[in-house]
């Protein structure tokens, strides 16, 4: 099953071209991000998703519905986290919840809810002195309402504090693993890498890659970095040098006097290590260094600048 | 006791909620703007703005009367303050207060993204729409209800003699044109992507309807007469059903048709007149006076009255009554009065001595018996002013629904 599927989408406003032609298909339990920086057309997907834009070409199916034929079927299943949205100033959250919670007719309840995304001491104050970090655990809670099998979340961790973006990857997982499927976006990549089945990368209105992480890593290069520590460089690290070279996809990118860097693929991290072992090296520590997205994507969209 | 009450009005209350819930997906979205509402302590000081403008005008009155000469009829009644105080406070006034509740309705939910949030949730934007409509609707029910009673007790518990009835189907009918003047702005809200747009809009509409759709009503039948030929009943019967359609224009004219069915005498000075003569003229219903009434028959001290023709054929084919002319002649000689009318001439001795031979000749629109058409009856000028509200929501749903956010 899918949970979301675009067909040559195009959405154009009076002289700009928002999206392009976008295809994509996220199956149903995947958590997927989408990717790119302001302005590729992150909201207008999302936007046309929730049949708050209707597009120009193409379609648009979530949940099995046609997005602007059938929204309220689709909102029936669906919780949003919308960008650029706003709270009701004079209702508590209590009462914010209290009212998705019956327009949903759902049985949630309300103090459970917002205890999840860590807002129980501002139940019953009024959402209008919240800070926009409270705004977003409170809209974030009301997403949650029904159990939603879809969330869509649009830069769900802006706004919010460090422990507060960690406390959102939680939540992500904790609803993935009950079955949701989950579609974000966002341009801080490293919160996309953290808790993401797949990621697409939106440029200019078109989707310019869709893959695991670890396959885009993998097309990018090796894909993660390899620090180990030897007990003794100066008579190793010849023999480090020459095993490195025999093994396919590794190679020593650094050297900084006890500590060298192989870059690899992490598939093959311990080939490596076995490897410098059968080898004699005495490798004191390793660590790993996984490749960030954020150097991925850069590479994604500098090749795309380039042609 | 009371507890047992409470509860038994709880469970009601908690019935209705829940039965309203069920049969209509849009009750969510009024339910919490009314709450909202209630919060922001709004329907409040709606309520004491409705009854400070309802009892204020009466209080001052009886003051007035207090310290001044009693009016010629003997006080203020319950039709007199209607027709002399309300009528205009409500066609004038309610509105201002209706657009105040209803032009940023949408506006400010689409400009704020609060809209967002709503249409994430299982509502369609019709629903969204209705929800806001019948909503803000209840935002100014409430209060009106509220003042309309307490204005009621102190009218009761003033010198005016109150008619319970009559001022019932007042409110009732000044509340009907309150929720459709609250809808359409609720609509043009809709229909419209800011607030500053949706004031401009309102503001026409107010500005037009209160003052400039009757002369349009009327220009379009000069020109039907003047440059298409049509005949004069269908001229005329064009420009009622025109003035009709406007809100306010119906609502007076109910509210006309309301009063005059509480008194014997729709056309009092009528009534005089064949008694004191004799003539077998009988008055026109309460329906038909009131349509008649709508159009400047008699003249003003500022325009004249309409030509002879014209005020025949409202009276034959708007009122469905008998256009009569009354010739009285006095003689000096004979002392005598004759009175002369299309069916009959007799001629009487005066009481008294009549000093000058005088020739005068009257007009008058007497009831002819015939049923109103329907399209003209009471009940189609309700239907017209609910219309509105569904004409207005239909044009806001139309635009609304396609627009992207």
């Amino acid at each position: 099953m899918t949970a979301i599927e675009l067909d040559g989408l195009r959405k154009e406003y009076e002289d700009v071209v928002a999206l392009d032609g976008v295809d994509l298909t996220v199956d149903e339990g995947e958590v997927f991000g989408f990717l790119g920086p302001n302005g590729a057309g992150k909201s207008t997907t999302i936007n046309i998703l929730l049949d708050f834009v209707r597009p120009t070409a193409g379609s648009a199916e979530v949940l099995g519905y046609d997005a602007q034929a059938d929204p309220t079927a689709i909102r029936e299943r669906l919780g949003v986290l919308p960008e650029g949205y706003d709270i009701y100033e004079r209702l508590s959250a209590r009462e914010h919840m209290q009212f998705v919670i019956e327009s949903k007719d759902a049985d949630d309840e309300p103090a459970a809810l917002l205890d999840r995304v860590g807002l129980s001491d501002a139940i019953d104050r009024r959402a209008g002195g919240y800070s926009k970090g409270m705004k977003q655990r409170l809209v974030l809670a009301m997403a949650l309402v029904g159990d939603p099998d879809l969330l869509i979340l649009d830069e769900p961790t802006t706004g919010l504090d460090p422990n507060g973006a960690r406390q959102m990857r939680d939540l992500i997982r904790e609803e993935s693993e009950r079955g949701a499927t989950i579609f974000f976006s966002s341009h801080i990549l490293s919160q996309v890498e953290a808790v993401c089945d797949t990621v697409g990368i939106l440029q200019r209105g078109q989707l310019i890659a869709k893959d695991s992480v670890e396959g885009l890593r993998a097309a990018v290069q090796g894909g993660m970095t390899l620090w180990i520590t030897l007990g003794d460089p100066a008579s190793d690290i010849g023999t480090v040098e020459d095993t490195v070279e025999s093994l396919d996809g590794a190679q020593i990118t650094e050297t900084d006097g006890a500590r060298v860097a192989i870059g690899c693929n992490s598939t093959e991290k311990m080939a490596v290590l076995d490897a410098l072992g059968d080898a004699g090296v005495d490798v004191e520590n390793f660590e790993t260094e996984d490749q960030s997205l954020e150097e991925l994507f850069t590479a994604y969209t500098e090749q795309e600048v380039n042609a | 006791m009371s507890s047992e009450d409470a509860s038994g009005l709880d469970a009601t209350v908690g019935k209705v909620d829940q039965t309203l819930h069920d049969q209509f997906n849009w009750y969510p979205v009024a339910k919490k703007d009314f709450k909202d509402a209630v919060r922001s302590r709004g329907l409040w000081v709606l309520a004491a703005i409705f009854t400070v403008v309802f009892i204020a005008p009466i209080a001052v009155r009886l003051y007035l009367d207090g310290i001044g000469p009693s009016p010629p009829d003997g006080g203020l009644g319950t039709r007199s303050i209607i027709e002399l105080i309300y009528i205009d406070l409500v066609t004038l006034f309610l509105p201002l207060v209706t657009i105040f509740v209803g032009v940023a309705a949408l506006t400010k939910e689409k400009s704020s993204g609060s809209l967002k949030l709503l249409l994430s949730l299982p509502f369609s934007r019709r629903s969204v729409l209705l929800g806001k409509v019948f909503g803000r609707c209840a935002v100014v029910a409430v209060p009106f209800l509220i003042a309309a009673s307490i204005a009621g007790l102190f009218i009761a518990a003033s010198t005016i003699n109150l008619n319970v009835e009559m001022y019932a189907l007042f409110m009732l009918f000044s509340l009907i044109f309150a929720l459709v003047m609250v809808a359409i702005a609720v609509s043009i809200s809709g229909a419209v992507s800011t607030t500053l747009r949706s004031v401009i809009v309102n503001a026409l509409f107010y500005i037009y309807v209160s003052f400039g759709w009757n002369s349009l009503a009327n220009g379009i039948g000069k020109f039907m007469f003047n440059d298409l030929g049509v005949s004069r009943a269908l001229r005329w019967n064009t420009v009622l059903f025109l003035k009709l359609l406007s809100p306010t224009q119906a609502y007076k004219t109910l509210v006309n048709s309301m009063l005059t069915r509480f008194s014997d005498d729709v056309q009092p000075g009528l009534q005089r007149f064949a008694d004191q003569w004799e003539l077998p003229w009988t008055q026109l219903g309460p329906q038909q006076y009131s349509r008649y009434n709508l159009f400047n028959v008699q003249g003003s001290f500022f325009s004249q009255g309409l030509p002879t023709a014209d005020k025949r054929t409202l009276c034959e084919s708007i009122a469905g009554g008998a256009y009569e002319n009354a010739t009285i002649t006095t003689n000096n000689q004979t002392n005598t009065v004759t009175v002369t009318t299309a069916e009959q001439t007799q001629t009487l001795q005066s009481a008294g001595n009549i000093t000058a031979n005088q020739t005068q000749m009257s007009t008058f629109c007497t009831g002819g018996g015939s049923e109103i058409p329907f399209y003209f009856s009471d009940p189609a000028i309700v239907l017209f002013m609910l219309g509105w509200i569904g004409v207005a929501a239909a044009i806001s749903y139309y635009t609304f629904d396609r627009v992207d956010l």
